[in-house]
């Protein structure tokens, strides 16, 4: 009987993040869950052709070197090891992209919010009407987001995002049922957790008043927005990033099928079956409105932006979205102007 | 994320346990003696208020300079030493009352005094008394929680000034006697042993305390006394300019010297001190018990080419995952720890792992 190797010893090297270290300050500091974290390892580094064996195919993933944990930044578990209710024969994974660039998602159908466009790979949000009516001209009113009820918002798409057509969308939606709702991949809801130092609150979709194909021949596809007053507070920081926090908004079944001419290609960024849909709307935080400061502390300011003859202060910062149930995750940039 | 979460069971996945660290830790002669350490007496701070002495392991000007002990002379206002004619008399009394007030407390049965430190270890027979002593506070810095009971040892000079450290007249004190159970007294300012003096025993025998917690020894001055009628030993100091006159017996020292002036006189008489200090860590430990059929999949990025995961090639195929980090949880899904693993752990429906995660505190 020959002895275990056991040159390679797991050892743990576990700290408190700074969430940990204020909640036991203040008295608060109770584990009761734990996750599994994956953020170090590229998966495409698993050779299923290695030409000496199955014992081979993970070879270089294990020798992947593993970082010291972290305290601030980036404490947190980014996406983790997941589990699908114990669904051991899933080959497909959902994934979660933002419209609003070349391949955008477009309704068929008028009415509802209109999808936000991406201005240099950047989503932009006025403070204040000076600055709309400054980004209105320079930009036009798809290309950035009102204070208040929004008249522009960014568009969530999840589903199959299939290579080769591989599973296809089809006509009807049996792909759908089978490779999403089958196994439990569609999100009904999102984690939005953006940074409380310059948002206070975020905005999705009204659910039950909004539709999203179910035959993409009747021009049913509308979103519609929460009102202003509905926008949801930031609650917990769940996603372990200092300064931020999380809330939640819902989401739309994603029904637009596929049809024979490829019709809808051009109205998904989706190219498999599809999932969900939501809308996303961020609220900035009072103190951007009329004062430079946080502009100076935190992002730039004075800047011309457009070559128009208008200089702007602006903060860009990042928008996390994970979906609730596949942990579907998504990072969003925004850009907070404001007209000097 | 629900589906990325496991819950503890709180009756049989966290538990809790305590460990001590010794680590040890010895203070060399050469950093602090009088004239000749290493530093030249940078490392050592005199107050304007004169009633103890810092010594530091490098000039104390600098910011890398760590305050390892402060000395201090002191004696009861009962000693045959305490005068309206002794320097700074009624500083060293203060020092005395302060010190035993600390660690050991109010005598009741005799009026709300303090007690006196002596060399036994019932405080309250009252004999044995030290009435006149020197103190070294070790920092908390290196006693950590405590110095660990029976590890202390100090080498001491008792000879003449310049021969002092002559072979034959260096003694060694140490607790041996003193163990984590038996040994030792406890008294307000915790738990204390004695010092005794190692190898040929001189009378008496105790000459002096250690005071664990507290990080505080105590020295009896006749430690130095060869000839308790001062006709003999002369010179347990030798300083230019102290004072009336520069050779000093450990009487007249502690009379005729100011604070400062005893302090420098006993650095160059110690040769060396060592002990372990003790730093009590609690820990939690929780058991993350990952089942056959979790945390097969994963939600990286490069988890999926197109849609299709990477580590499959049809539905039947097994899933694969690699952990290389834990991260605990509070109910509202805040990461309140991390835990990294030290090298990535493959994780799939075949095999079950219980990862174990200690949080120190």
């Amino acid at each position: 009987m020959a002895f275990l190797d056991n040159s390679g010893d797991i050892i743990l090297d576990a700290v408190l993040t700074d969430v940990g270290r204020r909640k036991m300050a203040e008295g608060n500091f109770r584990i009761t869950q734990f996750a599994l974290g994956d953020d170090e390892i590229d998966y495409g580094l698993y050779d299923k052709n290695h030409p000496s064996g199955s014992a081979y195919y993970d070879l270089t993933i294990l020798q992947t070197p593993v970082l010291e944990a972290f305290t601030r930044t980036n404490a947190n578990i980014n996406y983790g090891l997941a589990s699908f209710n114990g669904n051991l024969n899933l080959l497909y994974l959902p994934t979660a992209k933002v419209g609003g660039g070349a391949s955008d998602i477009q309704p068929y159908g008028g009415g509802g919010i209109t999808q936000q466009l991406l201005t240099s790979s950047i989503f932009y949000v006025s403070v204040n009407s000076d600055t709309s009516d400054a980004l209105d001209a320079a930009l036009g009113n798809s290309y950035y987001q009102k204070p208040g009820t929004p008249q522009a918002a960014v568009h969530i798409e999840t589903g199959i995002s299939s290579s080769g057509n591989n599973p296809p969308r089809t006509e009807g939606l049996e792909n759908r049922q089978n490779y999403v709702i089958a196994n439990d991949l569609a999100d009904s809801n999102f984690d939005i957790s953006v940074d409380a130092r310059f948002l206070d609150g975020v905005a999705g979709p009204n659910v039950a008043a909004s539709q999203w194909g179910g035959n993409i021949r009747n021009g049913t596809e509308k979103l519609y927005m929460q009102q202003e007053a509905a926008y949801r507070p930031l609650g917990n920081n769940r996603i372990g990033l200092a300064n931020y926090k999380t809330a939640i908004i819902g989401a739309v079944a994603n029904k637009l099928e596929g049809d024979a001419s490829g019709q809808w290609l051009g109205k998904s960024e989706i190219k498999g079956p599809p999932a969900m849909i939501t809308v996303l709307a961020v609220r900035p935080s009072p103190d951007l409105k009329g004062s430079a400061a946080k502009y100076s502390l935190y992002g730039t300011v004075a800047a011309n932006l457009f070559g128009d003859t208008n200089t702007y202060d602006y903060i860009d910062t990042i928008v996390y979205v994970t979906g609730k149930t596949s942990g579907v995750s998504l990072q969003i940039p925004y850009r907070i102007v404001r007209k000097r | 994320m629900p589906n990325q979460f496991q819950p503890f069971n709180l009756n049989t996945d966290i538990t809790s346990t305590k460990t001590l660290l010794h680590e040890a830790i010895p203070l060399t002669g050469a950093i602090y003696a009088f004239g000749t350490g290493s530093y030249i007496e940078e490392n050592i701070k005199n107050f304007a208020h004169g009633q103890f002495q810092s010594v530091y392991d490098y000039p104390y000007l600098s910011s890398s300079a760590n305050h390892i002990f402060d000395l201090t002379v002191a004696y009861d206002e009962t000693s045959d030493l305490s005068a309206s004619t002794s320097i700074q008399n009624a500083k060293k009394i203060n020092m005395y009352n302060q010190m035993t007030q600390v660690l050991l407390g109010y005598s009741k049965d005799t009026g709300e005094v303090v007690q006196k430190f002596e060399s036994d270890l019932n405080i309250n027979n009252d004999d044995n008394y030290m009435t006149s002593v020197f103190l070294i506070n070790l920092s908390r810095l290196i006693t950590k929680d405590q110095i660990k009971k029976g590890s202390f040892t100090m080498k001491l000079a008792t000879g003449s000034w310049v021969d002092a450290t002559t072979a034959g007249e260096i003694i060694t004190l140490t607790d041996t006697s003193a163990s984590a159970d038996s040994g030792t007294a406890t008294v307000m300012g915790g738990d204390y042993g004695l010092l005794y003096q190692q190898g040929p025993i001189k009378e008496p025998t105790v000459y002096g305390l250690v005071f664990y917690q507290a990080g505080v020894v105590v020295l009896t001055a006749s430690l130095f006394q060869n000839d308790l009628d001062d006709t003999l030993q002369k010179d347990f100091s030798d300083q230019l300019g102290d004072l009336s006159q520069n050779q000093k017996t450990v009487r007249e020292a502690l009379t005729g010297s100011t604070i400062s002036a005893s302090c420098n006189a006993l650095r160059h008489r110690i040769c060396d001190i060592s002990f372990n200090n003790t730093t009590e860590i609690n820990s939690n430990i929780y058991f993350c018990r990952v089942p056959w059929n979790r945390f097969n999949y994963s939600t990286n990025p490069t988890y999926v080419s197109g849609a299709q995961i990477q580590v499959k090639n049809l539905a039947s195929d097994t899933p694969i995952s690699y952990v290389t980090t834990i991260g605990l949880y509070n109910s509202a899904g805040e990461l309140l720890a991390t835990a990294k693993l030290s090298e990535p752990l493959r994780k799939d429906p075949t095999n079950e792992l219980t990862l174990r995660v200690r949080l120190d505190y």
